[in-house]
């Protein structure tokens, strides 16, 4: 080690730390002083030395992972075919069979909740309202996308109503709490009912499948998925297939 | 609903370049492209070892030109982890005495290359001797020595999560584990010659 700087004074000379008389001191020594230049010289490649083993390491732990689970993979082993010939449309029917059955178990354990509603729609409003304090100030949360301030919003909002309440339900529904989704959602069913109303009811019915799957209620999320699908003028009727349909009840039997 | 879509190019670079996330670019590059360079060395007379071997220190290369500025998505990421790993595996080859036929086939080929990969490739082979030093200093030093040039910790940082009494202990052992691996350095002239060349050439 030289005996003028220190290793530490050097790394702050490299990262242009260092006292300006200090660093001019130093840049003309630098100049004359073949030990020092290759103090430095040391300094800067042990520092990249350094980096470059932190980047290997994230790339052997990577690539082990990667073969790892490529090799699980691989590992499926393929039968030779051996058998006497013959019986061919037995065979045909067999594979069917067998594909059949492999779809289906694959469908079994696939289908999640997520698996039926991942495309579904974002509710969009149709027109911002120009007036009413603490609604328009919810649907402008709402149309940009900040359910935390609709859901703090929505702890002022006491009063009824009907928009209010849907979209303080759908920004529930944002943040996957099925359980105040379908809280506000079916307090808009129940005041249609008294007071003989269709307010938001056929968007009620759509995001309501939703809200059931997230609270592990398939039976009512079918429900809802059948009511729609058998009332042709539903808004949301081509939404959802008789395929969504089977997921549905086989997140029951699981 | 989280959105699990592959990253762009640009993003990749992004991510290696300010270390946000090192671990999803890398493991990006993996599932993209392992498959396409694995067979690029397969189909030269490689095995499957040979590519993985390769595949890791490509990726060094890559990671080296892309935090140096030197990749900057020019070309596809594709394309220049292909360059790399043909610079390497030629390399390679010439290592093994390799038949002349073959030498020569790719002798044609490797001036064609982009002389920043032929730079670094033998760059990094020359900061594998560090790097291996570096492997060798006891696991605290390597540890606060990580978390400070490649994790980018401060120092206060580094106090706290090593449970160090102070600061100033902290800094007396990184000061003293960093002086230990450049004498190390200092103490294989050749090694500091060939890399005081290549600092030079930059």
């Amino acid at each position: 080690m030289n005996e003028k700087y220190t290793i530490e004074e050097l790394e702050a000379y490299l990262l242009g730390e260092l006292a300006p008389d200090r660093k001019a001191e130093l840049d003309q020594k630098i100049e004359t002083d073949p030990e020092l230049q290759e103090e430095l010289e040391a300094l800067k490649i042990s520092q990249e030395a350094i980096e470059l083993a932190g980047w290997k390491s994230v790339i052997t732990k990577t690539q082990k992972e990667f073969l790892a689970e490529r090799a699980e993979d691989n590992v499926r082993p393929i039968q030779s075919g051996t058998k006497a010939t013959g019986f061919w449309l037995g065979r045909i029917a067999a594979s069917l069979a067998f594909i059949l059955v492999g779809a289906l178990t694959v469908l079994f354990f696939s289908v999640s909740p997520e698996s039926i509603t991942a495309n579904q729609l974002d509710y969009s409003i149709p027109v911002l309202r120009s007036s009413e304090n603490k609604l328009e100030e919810i649907e402008i949360a709402y149309q940009s996308g900040d359910y935390d301030q609709v859901l703090a919003l929505s702890e002022d909002h006491s009063t009824y109503d009907p928009t209010a309440y849907f979209l303080i339900g759908l920004a529930h529904l944002e943040q996957e709490n099925g359980t105040k989704a379908v809280e506000y959602f079916t307090k808009i069913e129940s005041d249609n009912l008294q007071k003989s109303e269709n307010k938001y009811a056929d968007q009620v019915d759509y995001y309501l499948v939703k809200a059931y799957l997230i609270q592990s209620q398939p039976d009512l999320a079918e429900a809802r998925m059948v009511k729609i699908l058998e009332d042709s003028d539903h808004t949301y009727h081509n939404n959802f297939n008789r395929f969504d349909l089977l997921k549905v009840k086989i997140l029951k039997i699981k | 609903m989280k959105l699990n879509r592959n990253l762009t190019d640009q993003e990749i670079l992004e991510q290696i370049r300010s270390k946000t996330n090192p671990n999803q670019a890398i493991s990006q590059l993996y599932s993209q492209y392992y498959g396409m360079l694995e067979h690029y060395i397969l189909q030269n007379s490689g095995s499957a070892d040979d590519a993985a071997d390769l595949i890791q220190e490509l990726m060094l290369v890559f990671v080296k030109l892309v935090s140096e500025e030197k990749f900057r998505g020019e070309a596809s990421i594709k394309s220049i982890l292909y360059s790399i790993s043909r610079n390497l595996w030629i390399t390679e080859l010439r290592k093994r005495k390799s038949t002349s036929a073959r030498n020569e086939r790719y002798e044609g080929e490797k001036d064609q290359f982009d002389s920043n990969i032929s730079d670094q490739i033998s760059r990094n082979e020359n900061l594998k001797f560090v790097m291996d030093q570096f492997e060798k200093l006891g696991e605290k030093c390597q540890q606060i020595l990580t978390l400070f040039y490649f994790e980018e910790y401060s120092m206060k940082e580094i106090c706290e999560k090593l449970d160090f009494s102070s600061d100033q202990v902290l800094r007396n052992k990184k000061y003293k584990c960093l002086q230990s691996l450049t004498d190390q350095v200092k103490s294989s002239p050749s090694l500091l010659k060939n890399l005081q060349k290549a600092l030079r050439h930059e």
